[in-house]
């Protein structure tokens, strides 16, 4: 810990979110040698205090979400309406909409990449890990700040131009990347396959090459700050689940990214450079190419190896948070902390040696077939006894409804739903009728696209209060909540029927095959339903942004939660603390305990005082030595 | 300012005038293929959402003069909704899984489909059990255990015995379908009898080339070099085993005998998907693969079976290729052995001795016509 960093934590008003808040009272309180203000670019932009960039990346997160969302629109109406004359978005997309008013086939293709490539990776990784590691991991451990402030620094920025490259590449003439999220080449490769693996193809390469940097950096520095910036008392054991999940996140990201990253950069020699990694035996555009001995399998391998841990690195932080709050608000201890954490190094192990079950029907040896439909079936144990865990933890609760425990309690039911159908996929004799269907769609867009979206609301409506230090409406939430939850059910639950009829992915019609013909009109129900969706996302937007500004001062602990976040004052500075850093005498969960009147008992109250503490919680600190004496804080706290 | 408070009555003659008007306009549509079902839930849909957004907007004109919600127990209601949630929900999902059952899974028409289907069925029966008591036991434990006056969470961290139930209970389930599985897997992916008929099956932008041996059992050899508008498949010519090799528009395959697939692709990745017979292979330039099977029920059987005299089996494309991706159908015929043999003898073979009279074989201009109309749409 840097000596600069502990003197900004003697400065408890410097909190980023109390700009617009003109309380003059508190600005005579300051520490006589503390910086100056620090200056707008260092506070907002260029910030290395761990919760601003866990805002950047929250605000950058639901910007890339609505962008890929919307793109999800335009292809659903043409599902839905292949025949009507779709010319009024020509504003909107103008020559990819014909004279005839017909979308262009290849720009469905980039619609449907683009909304995969931006929702996976932009909003359900990068938005999501990037918000909650980084504004949790420092707050929940007792840290001032992460291991790095100014890598985390960076791993936002070369997001940020990652995300810039990434949307620019949608206004190209010649179109974005069209190729498949999963960007199979010969596909990706050759311009002239498909006019979006021309300039398209090659920002998307860039673009995520930066993604990748910004990935690593992230991850190093969540890992590092896991292990060894956790304050005095804070063993593994005693870790909250939201860290756990953090940290097996990082580690898997820190591990399966640079594999994606090589098989990105052999893609780009095969583009550029005239290599034959991918590529063998192929004739197109009416010539035939001087590329031999490579193979389009070789990708998939690579790809894979990263894209199946990428599913749990999208799943965990949300299966994380969900732990946490449902916890919180069920005001009962998880049940099987530790085999909660078991599960958790069990998915994230197994998550590793499960890949080729995406490429069952590649032409892979059988026998390894075999092989990885064993492994694969094997993930549903650990994702069983979770669920178990957590119906296990709500049964007998005293459930408080606060928008967050909603979206947490949805999120087992989309992990169920979604999750089982997994068996199924997994399977390797069942995935040759099901492979590239719309069952595998509903499959994961269930588990894992809704499911961390979820994950990703839960958090911030359980949050909220630490990172703007006001409370979010939580009627609208409910209305949110209720609102999503039966548009997301709407939209992916009738396309298991479609897949099982075996209706193909990335169809841009339905209309030439008679098999297809049955479930055109389920197509307009399902567009309905997004619609309806997207429109009540707007709900949530509103009520982020105006709560912000409300006036709804969030009390310091609005939630009555264990964790150590909530011992720092409302808007905590850079530094978290404005005194010492507590210390941690118990597990997280401790909720309702037997004998005590409150139903929570915080981590930093050491059994000595949980006595006095119960008797007036409000009336002590959060730092004390070993013999349960209170230690004072310094007079920045004492003010309070 | 304030809007009328909606009596309970008036919402509900409003869901009644909704349902009505728009039961009107889905009365006025020729088709009848299940839209109507599916409107009624986006009607209940649409109707709840009007009735939330009304009464919140009603609460928040209130909210000036008063604290709106002060009388509202938004713990009990939620657990109200989820439970309510859970039996619509429910209700919708089995519902629909029964009232469209007859349109997923379309009549396996291969030996090892009927298998897969059946582990399809015993998956789906054991997963459904999982998956209702499981989201059941979750909305109802919101229902019932919401916040109430009084009411105390049980402290009740850890249970080993429970936890070592519900991790092998899962287990047991799991290793029985995995041998089921791998056991099915096996088979189907097991050598090729011999004397199967072979069908060669390329993929290109976009539409599939269907080659058969032809008289000599023996296809001719080719290269991707020499593929042009005249040679489609590459053949070389000076091998005279190709000169008998048959390239038609359509597929055609006995019944009850073993049929092996040679898939191959020339530009990009495309994948052969045979519906009706569960089969499934990605097309790889410079990989062949390959997949065989039995077809057990020829066209003409299917197409009494369903009561459908247009019914075709159909060959589709599952692995993203291009513009043309969603149009690359071709037919595929299943007859009775002696009508397969006199069909393929039918058939003209590809290459044409060179005369200076035509330069196109003929089996080019038969593609053409059977080309599905979908591709004029590529042509932009």
């Amino acid at each position: 810990m840097s000596a600069e960093t502990i003197d900004v934590t003697l400065h408890p008003e410097a909190a980023v979110a109390s700009a617009h808040h003109h309380d003059s009272g508190h600005d005579h309180h300051h520490n006589p040698h503390e910086h100056p203000t620090e200056s707008f670019i260092k506070k907002y932009v260029f910030s290395t205090d761990h919760k601003m960039i866990a805002k950047q990346f929250l605000f950058t997160g639901i910007f890339m979400a609505f962008v890929g969302v919307l793109l999800s629109i335009l292809f659903r109406l043409q599902l839905a309406w292949p025949d009507q004359d779709l010319g009024f978005l020509k504003p909107m997309l103008g020559k990819w909409i014909n004279p005839e008013g017909k979308l262009d086939p290849e720009f469905y293709l980039a619609l449907v990449t683009m909304h995969g490539t931006i929702i996976v990776f932009f909003v359900l990784t990068a938005g999501l890990s990037g918000t909650f590691s980084n504004f949790l991991i420092p707050l929940q451990i007792g840290a001032r700040d992460m291991a790095s402030g100014f890598l985390n620094m960076l791993s936002y920025w070369f997001f940020f131009a990652s995300s810039v490259i990434m949307f620019f590449s949608l206004f190209l003439s010649t179109g974005p990347a069209a190729g498949g999220w999963v960007i199979y080449p010969p596909l990706s490769a050759l311009p002239q396959a498909i006019s979006g693996s021309g300039l398209g193809m090659t920002l998307w390469l860039v673009a995520m090459a930066l993604f990748i940097v910004s990935s690593l950096l992230g991850g190093i520095n969540y890992i590092t700050t896991v292990l060894n910036l956790r304050t005095k008392g804070m063993s593994m054991t005693k870790m909250p689940l939201t860290i756990w999940a953090f940290l097996m996140t990082a580690i898997l990201g820190v591990l399966s990214f640079p594999v994606l990253l090589a098989a990105a950069l052999l893609l780009i020699f095969d583009r550029s450079f005239g290599t034959s990694f991918y590529l063998s035996d192929i004739y197109i555009a009416g010539q035939a190419l001087e590329k031999s001995g490579g193979s389009p399998i070789l990708f998939q391998h690579l790809f894979w190896f990263l894209g199946h841990p990428e599913v749990y690195i999208i799943l965990l932080p949300a299966l994380g948070i969900t732990s946490e709050i449902i916890s919180t608000n069920s005001r009962k201890p998880i049940f099987g902390y530790r085999a909660m954490i078991g599960s958790l190094l069990g998915i994230a192990f197994l998550s590793f040696i499960v890949w080729a079950h995406h490429m069952f029907v590649t032409g892979m040896n059988p026998f390894l077939g075999t092989v990885f439909m064993l492994l694969t079936l094997i993930i549903a144990v650990p994702s069983a006894v979770k669920t178990f865990n957590y119906l296990a933890t709500l049964w007998r609760g005293n459930l408080h409804f606060t928008p967050g425990m909603l979206f947490s309690i949805g999120l087992v039911s989309l992990f169920i739903t979604g999750g089982i159908t997994g068996i199924f996929l997994g399977n390797a004799a069942l995935d040759i009728q099901l492979h590239d269907t719309y069952f595998v769609t509903a499959h994961f867009h269930l588990v894992m696209g809704s499911a961390a979206a979820f994950g990703f609301f839960a958090g911030i409506y359980h949050w909220f209060p630490k990172m703007f230090g006001k409370m979010m409406d939580d009627k609208l939430g409910y209305l949110h909540f209720w609102l999503t939850l039966i548009s997301v059910y709407c939209v992916f639950f009738p396309m298991h029927f479609m897949g099982m009829a075996g209706i193909p992915r990335r169809y841009y019609s339905f209309t030439g095959f008679d098999f297809t013909d049955d479930f055109v009109n389920l197509n307009v129900f399902i567009t309905i339903a997004a619609i309806f969706g997207f429109i009540s996302q707007f709900i949530f937007v509103y009520n982020l942004l105006s709560s912000i500004f409300s006036k709804r001062i969030a009390p310091k602990n609005p939630w009555k939660s264990n964790t150590l976040e909530w011992s720092t004052p409302v808007n905590p500075g850079h530094g978290n603390w404005p005194g010492e850093i507590p210390e941690v005498h118990r597990w997280p969960y401790d909720y309702s305990k037997p004998g005590m009147n409150h139903d929570y008992l915080p981590q930093y109250i050491p059994d000595a005082v949980s006595e006095a503490w119960d008797k007036n919680p409000d009336s002590m600190g959060y730092h004390f030595d070993e013999n349960g004496n209170e230690i004072k804080d310094n007079q920045a706290h004492a003010h309070h | 300012m304030r809007l009328p408070k909606l009596s309970k009555s008036v919402q509900l003659l409003f869901l009644l005038l909704l349902f009505t008007v728009s039961g009107l306009f889905a009365q006025t549509e020729p088709t009848s293929t299940g839209l109507e079902d599916l409107m009624f839930w986006v009607k209940i849909l649409l109707g709840i959402t009007i009735i939330l957004v009304l009464n919140v907007l009603r609460l928040v004109f209130k909210v000036r003069t008063e604290e709106p919600f002060a009388n509202v127990d938004f713990n009990k209601l939620n657990g109200r909704i989820s439970l309510a949630f859970l039996i619509v929900g429910m209700f919708a999902a089995i519902y629909y899984s029964f009232d469209l059952s007859d349109k997923y899974l379309p009549e396996a028409a291969s030996d090892h489909g009927r298998i897969i289907d059946n582990m399809f069925n015993t998956t789906l029966i054991i997963t459904g059990i999982a998956t209702i008591i499981t989201n059941v036991m979750l909305f109802w434990f919101a229902f019932k255990y919401a916040k109430k006056e009084g009411q105390k969470a049980l402290y009740y961290p850890d249970n080993h015995k429970l936890e070592l139930l519900w991790t092998v209970i899962p287990a047991i389930v799991l290793t029985t379908l995995v041998i089921y599985g791998a056991k099915t897997w096996t088979e189907i992916t097991a050598e090729v009898p011999k004397g199967a008929y072979e069908i060669e099956l390329t993929g290109k932008q976009f539409a599939w080339n269907i080659r058969y041996a032809g008289l000599d059992n023996k296809f001719g050899p080719t290269n991707f070099r020499k593929i042009s508008a005249t040679n489609e498949a590459g053949f070389d010519f000076e091998d005279a085993s190709s000169h008998d090799d048959v390239m038609p528009g359509e597929i055609h395959m006995p019944v009850g005998k073993p049929v092996h697939l040679k898939i191959k692709a020339r530009d990009v990745l495309h994948s052969v998907f045979m519906p009706h017979f569960r089969v499934k292979m990605d097309a790889v330039p410079g990989m062949p693969t390959s997949f065989w099977f039995t077809p057990n029920t020829t066209t003409k059987e299917m197409r009494k079976k369903l009561n459908n005299p247009e019914f075709n089996f159909e060959l589709a494309c599952t692995e993203v290729c291009g513009r043309g991706h969603f149009s690359m159908k071709r037919i595929i015929v299943v007859e009775t052995e002696a009508e397969f043999k006199v069909w393929l003898a039918k058939q003209k073979p590809y290459y044409q001795p060179p005369t200076p009279a035509s330069e196109v074989p003929d089996s080019l201009e038969v593609k053409q016509d059977t080309m599905p109309k979908i591709t004029m749409v590529l042509n932009k």
